[in-house]
């Protein structure tokens, strides 16, 4: 589906960069709201909203449910597919904001703009502590994941290391964190 | 025997005399799924206030039934009625839940939650959930019915009758006064079995209907006034457990008259073959201290003991599954590295979990590929499966063990619980391990088909392998040639072939009286 869509865009775009946009486009990634950036605010705002949701709203339970036993989940009532559903749209709706966000700051849409952030997500939600078994973790863990990968982000670059090299040590964490997420949570067999 | 049509049972019991309608009804259930039919023109009446058993061979329908009288899955055809109402819309969970509640074959317990928030799944209330408000009407609840877990823990590290108390607590609380129970038994022991048994009872009394479903057939007449039998998706028979008999009832189950086999042939003693397995001074805190045992090559050992005695901890230590804090454990003369099932397994050993859902199987895979896991790469040349070698091999061992499967093809978690426990044992018995560990090997298996589980075992040992048989089922330990018993974590005492009953159990309780005599109604 990545790749459908990857694809999609390229096609659509010619594979160009897009430079042209829109100052409605721009707007919420550059404007600053009361001496902050609007996109910190918007970002703080939202996982504000989802630890709420997710710790303490019946639906947000229900998700952590599902990725517990689908079964058991379903004998209790929760409509699985439907909540399923559902948090895949939220889930399409945030990147579509963060991908508007990014425009804005940057001015500009480049034409990999986003390539191979899924990875960054990915080792952001294990750092966090999020099961990739389902059921565990919390939003909160995967904010710290994501401040984390930030700060090492940071530090490489201040440190003068080149933007290639941070892809491989981003690989390289996630795979330390894989294995210390495994043998962390208790006996790993086999 | 008051033998009445498929689909109009009629209820029984003297306490129902004045009120005609049953607490629930099912008839004429049919549901197919794909080519296999689970309930054919099925069904059962259920009087108020009695307790009802439904029993029948594995693959039977009973839980396809279970589902449907719980509104988890629709009839193909048939008609489900509560107190003479229709059953409400399979999307109004609620209202079903309010009619009848249930334990599941399979655990319905979400693991990585909290006993409160499994609880409360789905119902915390509206707006923010109050956690410790939450926390405790779980405590409330659990203290109502003298369950002793704390809310707060993770369900998935309770016992399995800790979790399945909670399951009861839960279905409970719904205010459903028709409970049903798939199979509660099958992984309790005998002291958690009296008092599951000893709460039923208090509820009955206070006007609770029960449908409780078991292979363990003295447990029918036990808890139960009226049976239902189900053979191959069909209704047989309906009548009060008094007019019976053990003989006539297994007959309709099983559809034969033959009389049950002995299962404690004799084979020949073992004499001073090598021994494949021992373990020596073996410790784990807080589970066993201190066990020494040895079983020789053909040779078949029982182990036998409460829940709190260490034995399921003992079978996991020798498996690799926990690690002991000291003592050995050696296979066919290895030492397998503790704590390490490949090494274990490397070693020559064969190990049946207890909890089959969890440890044993593969779900999604087919039958033929978590059958032949472990023989794998002896299908074909360089690690490479041929698939119609392996196809080949399942169909053998699905007619060995009696296997009611639509295929190979067919997805093990489509199985019902009775067959999936049998392709457990199947795999482990399919590498011609050098010594063999079975945790409660014929647990939710059918009387008829026990037996066969028995006999495969046996003749394995006939073949060389040892075996330690892990279990509180006398009927698992009858063809073993001697019986050790553990009491809170050491083995107290070793029973030779030919033991009494009583015995036995008075061993496994701590007393040497007899004291059991007064259990049989
Ligand atoms: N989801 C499914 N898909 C296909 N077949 C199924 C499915 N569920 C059950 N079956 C089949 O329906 C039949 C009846 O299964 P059911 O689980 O009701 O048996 P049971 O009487 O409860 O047996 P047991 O005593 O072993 O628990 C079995 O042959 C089983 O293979
Ligand atoms: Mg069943």
């Amino acid at each position: 589906m990545l790749i459908v869509l990857r694809g999609l865009q390229i096609g659509i775009t010619g594979g160009q960069n897009l430079f042209d946009i829109p100052q409605s486009v721009l707007y919420l990634g550059n404007a600053v709201w009361l001496g902050l950036p609007a996109s910190i605010w918007i970002c703080g705002g939202l996982f504000a909203a989802g630890i709420l949701a997710l710790g303490f709203l019946r639906h947000g339970r229900a998700v952590y449910a599902i990725g517990g036993n689908v079964d058991a989940a379903r004998a209790a009532g929760i409509r699985t597919d439907r909540v399923v559903w559902i948090v895949l749209m939220i889930g399409g709706l945030l990147a579509a904001l963060a991908g508007l966000l990014m425009t804005g700051r940057l001015g500009s849409v480049a034409s990999a703009q986003g390539d191979g952030m899924i990875f960054t997500v990915f080792a952001a939600a294990v750092i966090g502590g999020v099961s990739l078994d389902g059921g565990k973790g919390t939003l909160f863990g995967a904010l710290c994941g994501v401040i984390v990968l930030g700060l090492i982000n940071n530090i490489l670059t201040l440190g003068g290391v080149s933007a290639q090299w941070i892809q491989a040590i981003y690989g390289g964490i996630i795979l330390v964190a894989l294995i210390l997420a495994r043998v962390t949570s208790g006996k790993a067999q086999d | 025997m008051t033998s009445s049509g498929a689909g109009t049972p009629a209820p029984t019991t003297a306490a129902t005399a004045g009120t005609p309608l049953p607490a629930v009804a099912a008839s004429d259930i049919t549901k197919r799924y794909g080519a296999t039919t689970a309930l054919l023109e099925a069904g059962i009446a259920v009087a108020p206030g009695e307790t009802h058993a439904l029993v029948g061979r594995n693959g039977a329908g009973k839980s396809t039934l279970v589902s449907i009288l719980t509104g988890l899955q629709r009839a193909d055809s048939g008609e489900v009625r509560f107190a003479g109402e229709p059953a409400p819309a399979l999307s109004d969970r609620d209202a079903w839940r309010r009619l009848v509640a249930c334990v599941y074959q399979k655990s319905t317990i979400i693991p990585t939650l909290t006993v409160a928030e499994n609880l409360y799944l789905n119902r915390q209330g509206g707006g923010l959930i109050n956690w410790r408000s939450l926390r405790r009407r779980a405590s409330g609840l659990l203290d109502g019915y003298g369950v002793d877990v704390d809310p707060a823990r993770v369900a998935g590290e309770l016992t399995v009758e800790q979790r399945q108390l909670v399951e009861i607590a839960r279905a409970l609380s719904f205010g459903a006064r028709f409970i049903i129970l798939d199979e509660p038994t099958a992984q309790l022991d005998a002291a958690a079995i009296e008092r599951l048994f000893d709460r039923m009872r208090q509820l009955r009394d206070s006007g609770v209907t029960f449908m409780f479903i078991s292979h363990h057939l003295q447990e029918v007449y036990e808890v139960c006034q009226t049976v239902t039998v189900f053979r191959d998706a069909r209704h047989v028979l309906t009548a009060p457990v008094t007019d019976l008999p053990h003989d006539e009832l297994v007959s309709a189950m099983t559809g034969d008259a033959g009389p049950l086999l002995s299962s404690g042939a004799a084979r020949a003693p073992v004499g001073d073959a090598p021994a494949v397995l021992s373990v020596g001074g073996l410790r784990l805190a807080g589970f066993y201290e201190d066990v020494d045992l040895t079983v020789r090559a053909g040779e078949m050992v029982g182990l036998i003991g409460s829940g709190s005695s260490g034995k399921v901890a003992l079978a996991e230590t020798i498996a690799g599954l926990r690690k002991a804090d000291g003592g050995t454990v050696t296979v066919a003369g290895n030492r397998p590295r503790p704590g390490s099932v490949p090494s274990a397994l490397a070693a020559g050993l064969g190990y049946l979990p207890q909890d089959r859902h969890r440890e044993g199987l593969v779900p999604l895979l087919s039958v033929a590929e978590n059958a032949t896991l472990p023989i794998a790469g002896k299908l074909g040349p360089a690690g490479v499966i041929a698939p119609a070698r392996r196809r080949a091999a399942a169909r053998r061992m699905i007619g060995a063990y009696d296997i009611k499967t639509a295929g190979p093809d067919q997805p093990v978690n489509a199985l019902s619980g009775g067959n999936a426990q049998k392709v457990v044992l199947a795999r482990a018995l399919s590498n011609d391990p050098k010594a063999l560990v079975m945790v409660n090997p014929t647990a939710g298996v059918d009387v008829r088909s026990k037996e066969s589980l028995l006999g495969a075992v046996a003749s394995a040992a006939t073949g060389g392998t040892g075996v330690l048989v892990v279990s509180d089922e006398l009927d698992d330990l009858r063809s073993c040639d001697r019986v050790l018993v553990m009491f809170h974590g050491r083995v107290v005492r070793e029973v030779p072939r030919g033991w009494a009953d009583a015995d036995l159990i008075a061993a496994v309780e701590g007393v040497r009286a007899p004291l059991e005599g007064a259990r049989e109604q």
